[in-house]
């Protein structure tokens, strides 16, 4: 009995892994090129993207020291290109 | 045995802090008061939660530690959709610890017997059929229902009934593919089978036992039931995933509401490499339920032990596999790290089987020893 339950483990354990690599191996060398940047690879479509807040406001704004609303969209010169936190959180 | 031990617990001291710097993070860059209170909280509950209840109830330290990281890795993954959902996930956590302490102590009460064994039977099927008697619920307790039917399983392997057990074993499977949920219905005629095969003395019954469920499997499958469409798989959702925490904060491109969301959020905010670590916990938690097995004295143990250790490992398992693309059926719920509060509450009853039967394991190498002392 111990015997067996050593292989079952074993073997579950391997396939785990083996699993785990396989996936993550698969979907950044899909053709056995890594893509260059995460973007590079099959994008979310945007319909499919859901807003952490369905009212549109930020879940972890400050109530007492609310940020204040930005009238106009900044230009890149003002904000840092990529830096998604301050369009995530209103900042 | 003091070396081991130190060892845990360095590691468990390593992984609060993990858990009090990786709530920090959004809490600096936000500045919201939640985030820093749970980055205090959390790692004083875990501590709490491990001293506790596991002296209480002597439950497994190694195990449940393991068991609340992931579901700390749960909260973490929830942070980034909003402060209620995050405290929702510590609330299903905590109260999953009253049937991590039901599961404890039933096992140390159990005396294997047919009657008591037939009771765990039932309403393991019961649970398991309770989307053909309410087809409109949107949760499942098929988790719940595969743990209780295991324990009736290995209660009538210790006591030779092969019979019961295999008739108990096969209408579980013909409930699951009749409701369609075909990746559980994997998942349990496989484990059905391996405990099957290591709890009972005769290669025959083994032998029936596969047999039949692989027989009703391709019966109801291939004649009955319709086949699943070819599920999409999730490699483009895998391939977005980092390597590493990225320096700021991912759009949620993955939806919050399915069991398997939590394991696909942890990947986008905090990497691969976290994801990972979150698999090596899982596959320490299955390690530790093996050696479990290994040490005990009763057959029945062993057998529920190593059933234990196949759900979660093959459950862990079907969940990657799905994911990868590899099996056409929905990925489900991974062990603790889920955000559907039955298969929650179904992985700690498990992990609470687990614990009673280490402290059973405890309790016979205490006899051992006092015996021992007494011999001289």
């Amino acid at each position: 009995m111990r015997y067996r339950i050593r292989i079952i483990t074993l073997v579950l354990v391997c396939a785990l892994l083996a699993v785990a690599l396989w996936t993550a191996k698969s979907a950044w060398y899909p053709d056995g090129i890594r893509p260059d940047t995460p973007e590079e690879a099959v994008q979310p479509v945007a319909s499919e993207v859901s807003s952490p807040s369905p009212s549109g406001q930020d879940p972890w704004a400050d109530p007492v020291n609310p940020a204040p609303a930005a009238e106009t969209v900044p230009s890149p010169e003002e904000t840092p290109a990529s830096d998604p936190l301050f369009n995530t959180f209103g900042l | 045995m003091r070396k081991h031990s130190s060892f845990r617990s360095r590691v468990f001291v390593l992984l609060l802090v993990l858990f009090a710097a990786a709530f920090l993070l959004p809490a600096s860059r936000t500045g919201s008061p939640v985030l820093y209170m749970l980055a205090a909280a959390v790692p004083v509950v875990m501590l709490l939660l491990l001293f506790l209840p596991a002296g209480l109830f002597s439950l497994d330290r190694s195990s449940l530690s393991a068991a609340l990281s992931l579901c700390g890795f749960g909260m973490l993954a929830a942070v980034y959709i909003s402060p209620d959902e995050t405290l929702s996930q510590g609330m299903r956590c905590i109260a999953a610890l009253f049937f991590l302490a039901f599961g404890a102590v039933l096992v140390r009460a159990f005396r294997p017997s047919v009657p008591a064994a037939v009771l765990p039977a039932l309403c393991g099927l019961a649970l398991i059929s309770f989307p053909l008697w309410l087809p409109s619920v949107s949760f499942s307790l098929a988790e719940g229902g595969m743990a209780l039917l295991l324990f009736a399983v290995a209660a009538f392997l210790s006591l030779r009934q092969y019979f019961p057990a295999l008739s108990a074993s096969l209408v579980g499977t013909f409930l699951l593919l009749l409701g369609q949920d075909y990746g559980t219905a994997v998942v349990w005629g496989l484990v059905s089978v391996l405990v099957f095969w290591t709890g009972s003395d005769s290669l025959l019954w083994s032998g029936i036992s596969l047999v039949s469920s692989a027989g009703l499997f391709a019966i109801l499958t291939g004649f009955v039931l319709p086949v699943p469409d070819a599920a999409p798989g999730m490699l483009s959702r895998i391939a977005a995933m980092p390597l590493i925490p990225p320096e700021t904060i991912a759009e949620d491109s993955a939806g919050f509401g399915s069991p398997e969301s939590l394991y696909f959020l942890l990947g986008e905010q905090y990497g691969l490499v976290f994801l990972f670590c979150a698999l090596l916990l899982l596959i320490a938690l299955l390690i530790r339920g093996a050696s479990l097995a290994l040490h005990t004295r009763k057959s029945f143990h062993a057998s529920l032990s190593l059933g234990i250790v196949l759900l979660l490992g093959l459950r862990a398992l079907l969940f990657l596999a799905a994911a990868a693309g590899l099996l056409p059926v929905a990925p489900g719920a991974f062990p603790f790290l889920t955000s559907s509060a039955p298969d929650l509450f179904a992985h700690f009853f498990l992990l609470g089987l687990l614990s009673g039967v280490s402290a059973r394991n405890d309790a016979d190498l205490e006899e051992d020893a006092r015996l021992a002392m007494l011999a001289h």
